[in-house]
């Protein structure tokens, strides 16, 4: 294990917004084909850590290498290569309402057929995104439909199918069940392990359900005022002998953590 | 208890404010104005103060248009570096060119007939009445026609984009192109500024005949002129320039309604509120410039 080259290795990242820091210096490492859980309470900066690995917001100082090449020094055109192979389910879905279903999961297919010159017929794009919906429990016929039309389950299914479409190396997932009721929640997570392990994908997710990181990650991280205070095995989440990640995970109002309502 | 009552009252007191003061500091932090550290007179704090917020609003100005004019260049710099989407393009052409004609239609006819009923009442007095149908045409191709035009696809279609963008802004629609290979600039911003480029001097072409029209009715029906002699007066009066500038001008129009559109709304922030103001300034931005630009290109073309 020690021996591979980590997946995506995190070194020293940092950023802040004016003088808010939100990451303070971040070191992780998440191997090939594990997943990896990161929890923390709201506005700790899990999200802003994604957002800055898939370079949608520009890291103040620190290094990002994905299988060992630094992508933040990485010119333009490659590093659009390297974000190619990063699928991501959003919080809230993000699918593109002025699309059908099936344009929505076919999407990406499209935009890297077309980069690189051999773009898949619509016909051919529409019959893989129905194959895509197929594995994420969806009728293909759902894809003639607009996404306002589907349940906020249906909708993150079809985002986890735009996510998973383009076979990607790496999966990111923000709060994929955060709205669900918990049924619905287990069956994304399901989902989640499901394509990850068929794929072979190395994931990130973010969280605040402790049923969900439990189950869908292998490692687990808690992010605390911009710093990564613990890391361990998913499956000790619920007893990491750490206070604050027990307080967190037990969800407990007196603690090391104190909710800090005003700055 | 004593002082209590001697202390002045809270609202004109200068020498020692009965409330802590707030200012910002340029990046954006709180500052809080403590009497007990801060020695300076509240006098020379007024002027500075004053001093401060002019400065604030000359770097905001200059900020906002450097990055205005990057947005604008890297928008444009798409032109010319495939993919270009069509499909989005020509979506856009629809949405301006087409369903903004009954709208754009019904302005130019009522305002052709608005100037022929105007310079009647003026005209009359001096027997001029002869001169109306140059006075509509001229109007309508060099001003009317375009300025109208324009400022009704601002309301309609630059509203609407920056709606359209800004709410994919604040739901992550954005990021998510990202995420799928695609630029959003390439994908959002380029086809439609082509497009506001493209279609407004179509709409205008169309406003200018129809203005045109507009004057010839009132004309013929209501001020009793003969037909031919309109038609005739009307074809002596105009010139190419006229109207081949008009339409110059609605395309620098398109370009600025679309650029403000999608600037606003790429920029928004912060849900629902945030898109409510983007799809404001948006307007009135394009407002604004569409008829600061106007003055500048009639002073370019006309003034001699």
């Amino acid at each position: 294990m020690t021996q591979t080259v980590p997946k995506i290795r995190i070194r020293g990242l940092c950023k802040a917004f004016g003088p808010k820091v939100v990451l303070d210096g971040i070191d992780l490492d998440v191997m090939p084909g594990t997943s990896m859980v990161i929890i923390g309470g709201s506005g700790s900066g899990k999200s802003v850590l994604l957002r800055c690995i898939l370079g949608l917001i520009p890291a103040d100082a620190g290094t990002i290498e994905i299988d060992g090449v630094d992508v933040l020094s990485l010119p333009t055109r490659r590093r659009e290569e390297v974000i190619e192979t990063i699928g991501m389910l959003f919080q809230n879905g993000a699918l593109f309402d002025s699309l059908s279903v099936w344009e929505n999961v076919a999407f990406g297919l499209l935009a890297a057929g077309r980069r690189r010159g051999k773009r898949p017929s619509r016909a051919e794009a529409r019959a893989t995104a129905g194959r895509v919906l197929e594995q994420v429990g969806l009728d293909p016929s759902v894809g003639a439909l607009s996404p306002s039309e589907l349940s906020g389950g249906m909708q993150k299914r079809v985002g986890l199918a735009r996510a998973i479409a383009g076979q990607p190396d790496i999966l990111f997932f923000d709060e994929p069940t955060t709205g669900l009721d918990p049924i619905m929640g287990a069956v994304i997570d399901g989902l989640i392990v499901d394509c990850v392990r068929k794929l072979g994908s190395t994931a990130i997710a973010i969280t605040h359900d402790m049923a969900s990181a439990q189950r869908i990650g292998d490692q687990a991280a808690m992010l605390y005022k911009g710093k990564l205070i613990w890391q361990g095995a998913a499956s000790s989440l619920l007893d990491s002998g750490n206070p604050m990640v027990d307080q967190f995970t037990h969800g407990r109002r007196e603690g090391p953590i104190s909710m800090e309502l005003r700055r | 208890m004593r002082r209590f009552f001697w202390r002045p009252l809270p609202f004109p007191s200068f020498d020692a404010p009965a409330m802590p003061r707030y200012g910002r500091r340029h990046d954006g932090s709180i500052r809080r104005y403590c009497p007990a550290t801060q020695p300076v007179a509240p006098r020379v704090n007024a002027v500075l103060d004053f001093i401060a917020a002019l400065g604030r609003a000359a770097l905001n100005l200059v900020r906002t248009a450097g990055a205005l004019t990057m947005f604008a260049l890297t928008a444009l710099s798409h032109l010319v570096r495939p993919p270009f989407y069509w499909r989005i393009f020509f979506g856009a052409l629809i949405e301006i060119g087409f369903f903004s004609l009954p709208v754009v239609a019904l302005t130019a006819l009522f305002s052709g007939g608005v100037i022929a009923l105007q310079s009647y009442t003026g005209f009359a007095q001096y027997h001029a009445q002869g001169a109306i149908a140059g006075i509509v045409v001229l109007a309508v191709t060099r001003e009317l026609g375009p300025v109208l035009a324009g400022l009704m696809v601002a309301g309609r279609v630059g509203a609407a984009m920056a709606a359209e963008i800004g709410t994919m802004r604040v739901t992550d629609q954005i990021d998510a192109l990202t995420t799928l290979s695609t630029n959003p600039m390439k994908y959002l911003v380029t086809p439609r500024l082509l497009a506001g480029t493209i279609a407004l001097p179509c709409l205008v072409l169309v406003a200018d005949i129809l203005g045109v029209l507009g004057g010839f009715v009132v004309s013929v029906v209501k001020l009793d002129f003969s037909a031919p002699a309109y038609i005739a007066a009307t074809f002596s009066a105009v010139k190419t320039i006229d109207v081949t500038v008009g339409l110059a001008k609605a395309a620098v129009f398109g370009f600025l309604i679309t650029l403000m559109g999608c600037y606003h709304g790429y920029t928004s922030r912060g849900g629902a509120q945030g898109v409510g103001s983007a799809t404001t300034a948006a307007v009135v931005a394009a407002s604004i410039l569409l008829l600061a630009s106007d003055y500048l290109l009639t002073d370019v073309f006309f003034s001699q």
